[in-house]
């Protein structure tokens, strides 16, 4: 038990004090990694012409809304005209 | 000036823990050298211990803000050194403990004689660490230099004590032959 803890104790002593040089790209890499990260906001032309693809997206989903609605109308059984040579004729 | 150089450090601490850039590579110019001195113990390579000293060096700027007592970095920073090479190594299965009953029965206490040390260059004695088998370079570094008992070496590798201290006297063997070996060599060459 002796030896051991002579022997721990050289070594201790033995390297207590050593040093050595890190490279320069060690600060570089470290100092990168706990960067606080910036919230990255958009160009503002980016955020415009997201707004006008989205507006003209919903003016024509309405337009053809109203397209199709209009196509599709009820008519009116009194307004329609049926010209046909049977129509009325007593058979 | 002990007192100014301590409060010095606690100022650059506390500079730390607000994410001040300036204290952060104050801080990290302070410890560089000597944190990278513990990291080549550790390491198999100078590659593998600048790894390690940029990973840790991250956690302990991350971590900084939990420090309570700024009088405590350097033990603090050393642990979180020490706990990153150990992760390191298991990270990249290079981590190997010898951990079985046959092995725990093969400890014996050695009384190997290690004065050849005090003839032998401190860089003679770190090539012999550095070459070691990792699980060894890690017992020998925790429990010779760094001065852990068997039981919290125990804990941070995750062994039992009895392998830790099997594993402590199978690395002592291997440091006394490798120390032998330079000996022999310095006779042979006059």
């Amino acid at each position: 038990m002796k030896m051991d803890k002579e022997l721990r104790q050289k070594m201790a002593e033995m390297f207590e004090d050593m040093e050595a040089e890190p490279q320069i790209e060690s600060w570089e890499n470290i100092a990168n990694a706990i960067r606080p990260e910036t919230k990255k906001r958009l160009p503002l032309w980016v955020l415009c012409a997201f707004f006008a693809l989205l507006l003209g997206g919903i003016s024509g989903v309405f337009y053809g809304l109203y397209r199709s609605s209009s196509a599709n109308s009820i008519v009116s059984p009194k307004s329609v005209k049926i010209k046909s040579p049977y129509f009325g004729r007593k058979m | 000036m002990p007192y100014s150089e301590k409060k010095e450090v606690i100022d650059l601490v506390r500079g730390c823990q607000q994410q001040n850039p300036q204290a952060q590579a104050a801080f990290y110019n302070l410890y560089k050298r000597r944190f990278l001195g513990i990291c080549r113990r550790y390491a198999h390579t100078t590659f593998e211990a600048e790894d390690i000293f940029q990973e840790a060096f991250i956690k302990v700027f991350k971590q900084i803000h939990l420090l309570k007592t700024p009088q405590t970095v350097s033990i603090w920073i050393k642990s979180i050194l020490i706990r990153t090479a150990i992760d390191y190594f298991r990270k990249n299965n290079a981590f190997y403990v010898y951990e079985n009953a046959e092995n725990e029965a093969h400890f014996i206490e050695s009384e190997s004689d290690f004065s050849i040390l005090d003839a032998l260059e401190k860089e003679q004695v770190l090539s012999i660490i550095m070459k070691m088998p990792e699980g060894y370079r890690l017992i020998v570094n925790l429990y010779l230099i760094d001065g852990y008992e068997h039981a919290e070496i125990a804990e941070m590798l995750g062994i039992s004590v009895g392998t830790s201290k099997s594993q402590l006297s199978r690395a002592k063997d291997y440091l006394r032959k490798q120390l032998h070996a330079i000996d022999l060599k310095k006779y042979e060459n006059g």
